[in-house]
């Protein structure tokens, strides 16, 4: 119920925001999306193919061992990079479209809304979800009022 | 206490330097600071339920083991993460908005001041509110020998969002001298 709360407290207040400039249709664009999107999903699919399905299942288990927590906070940790890496590419994108068409004011629009956009897009998706599945798992697995799988303290 | 008015000393001292310096309204955006509060405690309780406020007492009292440890440090480095990003995203937001409504080069300069706000916000609020709270805890904590995998694990909640943050800004700053240019 709380974390219901709490999506609808992010994604209200992000709302409220868009409004109050009175229009949003300057935030949708189909390029920035395919790129952001692109690069995630196909990242996620080629870093970790079928094992996608055991860490959203791992994320969902109320306990789970030491080991398999590590690995399940760097999936995550791999996801939210992969907002980062799709941000670079439009960047990079955006300078190769400037660059090339240097001499057509037209395209000074494409570029920079491509990098702007993949960059919020990239944002929003590494903070309001991808980071907030990661703590939750790191809190269900920690959580010291309750018996963990905590690991090992290192004896040198 | 002492912290209590350590806070107020720097929010005073920027409201005064802010006042010398030009009109206050020209730093007020109520919309940003909604972003800014209303994104912060949205992702508390979506990471956290409802033990999110419960956490805070340990600004206060020690850690005593590497599980409080790893996930009391990873609490405070996610709310100020999760500040600056939606800051960054609240600037992105207002800038490609009020893009199309610009006609000029100085009408672009004033509007873009206005944008900067959110992210100005949000790292106020990380750096002068989650920062000194998680300086606390690593202050207090009574923790030896913590575990190499939680050192890298605490290291990597602030990597990534270090990076965007860097790239929304130059993003926004190339944008801005593109436009000018």
């Amino acid at each position: 119920m709380f974390k219901f709360i709490g999506l609808i407290i992010s994604f209200g207040t992000l709302a409220v925001f868009i409004l109050s400039y009175g229009q949003f249709m300057p935030l949708i664009d189909g390029s920035a999306a395919l790129i952001m999107f692109g690069v995630f999903f196909g990242g996620a699919i080629f870093g970790y193919g079928n094992n996608i399905y055991n860490f959203i299942k791992l994320s969902r288990a109320e306990r789970i061992k030491a080991l398999d927590l590590f690995i399940t906070l760097d999936f995550y940790n791999y996801l939210s990079k992969l907002t980062y890496y799709s941000a670079i590419i439009a960047l990079l994108f955006s300078a190769v479209i400037f660059l090339a068409n240097n001499q057509q004011a037209d395209s000074f629009g494409t570029a920079i809304s491509l990098s702007l956009l993949t960059c919020l897009y990239g944002i929003i998706i590494s903070a309001l979800i991808i980071q907030p599945l990661k703590h939750s798992v790191l809190y269900k697995n920690m959580n010291a009022n309750e018996g963990t799988s905590a690991p090992k303290t290192n004896k040198k | 206490m002492n912290q209590l008015i350590g806070l107020l000393l720097t929010i005073l001292t920027l409201a005064l330097a802010a006042l010398l310096v030009v009109p206050i309204e020209l730093f007020f955006h109520p919309y940003a600071l909604l972003l800014v509060i209303g994104c912060v405690f949205g992702v508390m309780f979506l990471s956290y339920g409802s033990h999110a406020f419960a956490i805070f007492k340990y600004a206060s009292q020690p850690l005593k083991n590497q599980k409080e440890y790893f996930w009391v440090i990873s609490f405070f480095d996610n709310l100020s993460n999760t500040a600056i990003l939606t800051g960054a995203v609240g600037t992105i937001m207002a800038h490609t908005l009020t893009l199309n409504q610009i006609a000029s080069a100085s009408g672009l300069l004033s509007i873009s001041g206005q944008n900067i706000l959110p992210i100005v916000y949000g790292y106020a609020l990380a750096k002068l509110v989650f920062e000194p709270l998680k300086q606390n805890v690593l202050r207090k904590a009574i923790v030896a020998n913590v575990n190499e995998n939680i050192q890298k694990q605490i290291e990597h909640n602030n990597y990534i969002a270090k990076r965007l943050n860097l790239v929304a800004i130059s993003v926004f700053i190339l944008s801005c001298l593109l436009l000018l240019a």
